[in-house]
């Protein structure tokens, strides 16, 4: 089972090239392959995950990894083709490939041009995420964190929309690549520091995680490389002082890439806290935690407030995202098991919903060719079907209890009370905040009186488009009423994030 | 330093002198060749019959640490002349797609152009086997020479002829310094081989100071480094493509060569402080720039700088580094000057400017594919070969604590992914709807091969697949297609799988 480990990020990259070929041929054939690939992929991962044991070699050097394959690369330095699978990183890779699958279908009637080369770089980019997700060497971390990035912005620079005052959607990707990939250089000297302080404590390099995992680094050094790893997972979460590229790649990318972003990019912030600087630098993140945490409650706040003042429906949600990172970052640094649990669980939530909602977007978008909050108005009667799942995800991601947003928000909150009541009393804050954001983006879309917005016979969603909206408002929904199996998937990923250093 | 002559005559010196016979007698022959019978095709073909007799030659030579007084065969030998015979094996198919678009309006003939590569390349082999001054200054004026008249070489064109100018007379002036320096050290050290200079520490003495400091400004012309950079652009969008290639590429590789050699004999903090201006200029002023090779002579400033930091930290794996970061430098330079030299270009000049290169993924995608692969090696991003060099720059300055210039990489990277990404996202945008496409009159228009690209499918056909309208006026040879296929093989072969590069660099 191991050596399937390679095979699901390599099937997205030979789908996505198979899509470019195909599109010579039509472009229907190139959707139907990457649909293919992704379901595959899909098919692949459900077979590592039914066979997936819980505590699987608690004991062995890699305890909760049930599944790792490696293979030599780069030997003179100490690097090899690393990838294990536990239950964090299954958990990932499901949400990276169900919302892959959404993303395709929502482009299947938005995107008309080089179909072949958008697909390409569509799968190409989730095979990235899917490598982030399961590497376990540091120098095969990086390189597909940086893999992710350059489809990525492909996408938006050639298929986004003209964003405030008109920009180019090519200002907006150069902004984001800017942002992620600077931020990503501090990482590789972080990690060049890494193995340099292996080198000098053992006399060889090594990219290893398990082996760097066991290292002390010199305390006189470590703060700087655990900030530089801190700076790159802060500004791909993006935590406050990060953010400034995220409104407008959110807002100006193509719906699947708003989908992507929004519900496995942000992700892969928090999972390189979760997996890599907590683990890694235990002292030096309990050094950092406060000022973390602090952070963390400000980005609450202020992406709350400002998704408030948005009059784009897409900038809206894409502030939202920030107020939820917030809490992301906060549930971090509380470094609590409870807390790491609630983060766990609020990715999730947050990937489902915030997928589902920019998703929602791109079907407005297509129906009334605006985004502009302030023209919408009473399509409710209009747009039943789309009125109801709006409301739905709407309630979500402002934490309505019984959804999963809100049990990941509320171990959150109950986990940083423990550690700092401070923080967690004005986090909690930013819930009521969200709860009026919350209703603004639903009232001012569907309620209130009609405006002449759009054709007069405006077409409500379709079957596919209701049936993929359906399977994340339930797994919405069993993430809010039964969460138990997430935290015992988590649960491994959680112990080992604290197992070095403890709660402080 | 006394050797006796008649050490000079044993077998095994001759065989290490080999590479050296072969490209000096190879020149040789292709002048005797042009005086014999003009003819462009079979001066091609020896010129790359020459080349790869070097390279086998090469490879078979003994190594001979002291061949003679002025010259040595040691592995660094071996590797540079490699690295020097493998660029002008590169460069060829690049100088003969160019000349077989040759006007014949132009009076120039066209076969001197071979000669003057192939004497470059003896140059720059001479100036990796130096370890005497006067080694040193022959083997650079030799290649200097040769590139005076390849830049010159349309002598109708006025950009070309300025380009020149500049370049002799600031080449020159950076000979002089050079002289100077020598000299200086010379006086304060008694001595004209390196190993005399290098056993005199650079700071023992103000004489021997000043002539470190001479001799650096002069190899820093030849490097280009801020501040001695001024010509570079200039000269670089001035000149024929090909030949900016080979400036950038070959001329660049073999001073690089020098400076390992001489690294101990200069000033450490003055070779930092160079490094760090080229990183921080270098990028600074790529950002600006919208012409290709202007962009890439401001990017080489950059790359030369990247590169000085693992020659002047030193440590374990400093040598590793800066051989990568050569081989790196040296695929990317030739993929990316092949550019301007393959693409077919309005009214008979160059694709310069960023807006020629708007969609070029829609007329000629392996063509975009190329150059997107070249830029984001020079950014140094993951999967092509100028990651693993990227972060062995990193590890080096991280292994020898060097802060200042791990800052000044990552800083310099940082902006740099501006202007690369820049140009790449360019190459797949969709063409400007209001601005004709550039070369759909241009190409028609020009009156020297219109219907050449329809009659020549066969080769084209698996580089183009955009309208008939914007096909190459001279189909590509065989020798282009290999060497496109070996630059992308490399940048990208060697990227995801570094360690066989690795291992044949470990030994030197």
């Amino acid at each position: 089972m191991s050596a399937l480990l390679p095979a699901l990020p390599l099937l997205l990259l030979l789908g996505g090239a198979a899509c470019a070929l195909l599109a010579r041929l039509g472009p229907q054939l190139a959707r139907w392959a990457a649909l293919l690939s992704l379901l595959l992929a899909g098919l692949l991962l459900a077979a590592l995950g039914l066979s997936f044991e819980l505590g699987a070699l608690q004991s062995s050097a890699a305890p909760g990894f049930a599944w790792r394959w490696e293979m030599a690369w780069i030997p003179r330095l100490g690097i090899s083709l690393q990838l294990g699978l536990d239950g964090l990183a299954l958990l990932l890779c499901g949400l990276t490939l169900l919302l892959g699958l959404l993303a395709v279908l929502a482009s299947w009637g938005e995107i008309h041009e080089r179909v072949g080369l958008y697909h390409l770089c569509l799968l190409w980019h989730l095979a990235g995420v899917l490598g982030v997700f399961l590497a376990l060497d540091l120098f095969l971390f990086f390189v597909c964190w940086e893999a992710m990035l350059v489809p990525m912005a492909l996408l938006i620079a050639l298929w986004g929309h003209r964003g405030l005052g008109g920009r180019s959607p090519a200002y907006a990707a150069i902004k984001f690549f800017l942002f992620t990939q600077a931020s990503g250089l501090l990482m590789l000297a972080a990690f060049a520091g890494l193995a340099w302080q292996h080198w000098l404590a053992t006399g060889s390099w090594s990219f290893d995680y398990f082996a760097l995992r066991e290292l002390v680094p010199d305390p006189a050094w470590g703060r700087w490389l655990m900030l530089g790893l801190f700076v790159a997972f802060a500004v791909k979460l993006p935590a406050l002082g990060g953010h400034a590229w995220l409104p407008d790649a959110h807002s100006q990318a193509p719906t699947a890439g708003s989908i992507i972003l929004a519900g496995v990019l942000l992700k892969t912030g928090a999972y390189g806290l979760l997996r890599f600087a907590l683990p890694l630098f235990p002292q030096e993140s309990a050094w950092l935690a406060p000022w973390a945490m602090a952070l963390g409650v400000g980005g609450i706040l202020y992406g709350a407030s400002l998704a408030l003042a948005q009059s784009d429906i897409k900038r809206f949600v894409a502030y939202t995202s920030i107020s939820h990172m917030g809490f992301v970052l906060l549930g971090c640094y509380a470094l609590q098991a409870s807390a790491l649990q609630g983060v766990v669980a609020l990715l999730l939530a947050h990937g489902l919903a915030t997928g589902a909602l920019f998703w929602l977007c791109g079907a407005l978008y297509a129906r009334l060719h605006s985004r502009d909050l302030a023209r919408m108005g009473g399509l409710a009667p209009r747009l039943p079907r789309l009125a109801s799942a709006w409301v739905f995800f709407g309630l979500a991601s402002l934490g309505l209890p019984g959804l999963g947003n809100f049990v990941g928000e509320i171990l959150v909150l109950v986990g940083s009370f423990a550690v700092a009541p401070l923080a967690a009393v004005v986090a909690a804050t930013g819930m009521v905040l969200a709860a009026v954001y919350g209703l603004r983006l639903i009232s001012g879309v569907l309620h209130g009186p009609p405006r002449e917005l759009g054709p007069a016979d405006m077409a409500d969603l379709r079957g596919a488009e209701v049936g993929g909206l359906l399977l994340l408002g339930l797994l919405l929904l069993a993430l809010g009423l039964y969460p138990q199996p997430v935290f015992e998937l988590a649960d491994s990923a959680v112990t080992q994030a604290l197992a070095a250093g403890g709660a402080p | 330093m006394t050797q006796p002559p008649a050490a000079l005559l044993d077998a095994q010196a001759l065989a290490a002198l080999g590479p050296l016979l072969a490209l000096g007698g190879g020149c040789v022959l292709l002048m005797l060749l042009i005086a014999a019978r003009r003819s462009h095709g079979l001066q091609a073909c020896m010129a790359a019959a020459v080349l790869l007799l070097a390279l086998a030659v090469t490879l078979a030579a003994p190594l001979t640490p002291e061949l003679t007084p002025l010259l040595r065969f040691d592995a660094w030998a071996r590797a540079l002349t490699l690295l020097f015979v493998l660029l002008g094996l590169g460069l060829l198919p690049l100088f003969r797609h160019w000349l077989r678009q040759w006007p014949a309006s132009l009076a120039t003939p066209r076969e001197e152009a071979y000669l003057l590569l192939l004497l470059a390349v003896f140059g720059a082999a001479v100036l990796g086997g130096a370890r005497h001054a006067a080694s040193l200054l022959l083997g650079l004026e030799t290649m200097t020479l040769a590139l005076f008249a390849l830049i010159g070489y349309p002598r109708r064109g006025a950009a070309a002829l300025e380009a020149t100018l500049k370049y002799l007379l600031l080449s020159a002036a950076a000979s002089a310094t050079l002289l100077l320096g020598m000299a200086l050290l010379y006086a304060a050290t008694g001595r004209l081989d390196f190993a005399g200079w290098v056993a005199t520490p650079a700071a023992e003495g103000s004489l021997a100071r000043a002539g470190g400091l001479l001799l650096l400004g002069g190899l820093g012309f030849k490097l280009s480094l801020v501040p001695f950079h001024l010509w570079t652009p200039e000269v670089y969008a001035g000149a024929p493509a090909p030949v900016s290639a080979t400036l950038s590429a070959l001329a660049k590789a073999a001073v690089v060569g020098l400076l390992l050699r001489l690294a101990p004999a200069l000033d450490t903090s003055m070779l930092a402080a160079l490094a760090l201006l080229s990183i921080v200029g270098g990028n600074l002023l790529a950002l600006r720039s919208t012409e290709l090779k202007r962009l890439l002579a401001f990017s080489s400033i950059a790359q030369l700088g990247y590169l000085l930091v693992p020659l002047l930290l030193g440590g374990a794996l400093a040598g590793e580094a800066v051989w990568l970061n050569l081989a790196a430098y040296g695929l990317a330079t030739l993929a990316a000057f092949a550019l301007p030299t393959l693409l077919p270009a309005p009214e008979g000049g160059e694709r310069q400017r960023l807006a020629d290169y708007r969609g070029l993924y829609a007329q000629s995608p392996a063509l975009a594919l190329l150059l997107a692969l070249t830029l984001l090696s020079l950014a140094g991003i993951p999967l092509t070969l100028g990651f693993p060099a990227k972060l062995y720059v990193l590890l080096a300055a991280v292994e020898a604590q060097a802060w200042w210039l791990l800052g000044g990489v990552l800083l310099g990277s940082a902006v740099g992914l501006y202007y690369y990404l820049r140009w790449t996202l360019t190459l797949f945008a969709a063409p400007e709807p209001d601005e004709p496409a550039p070369d759909s009159t241009a190409s028609a228009g020009s009156g020297a091969a219109p219907t050449a690209g329809a009659t020549a499918p066969a080769t084209t056909a698996p580089a183009t697949t955009a309208p008939a309208t914007t096909a190459p006026a001279t189909p590509w040879g065989g020798d282009v297609l290999l060497l496109l296929g070996v630059l992308a093989l490399g940048l990208l072969g060697l990227g995801l799988w570094p360690q066989p590069l690795l291992n044949a660099l470990t030994g030197l």
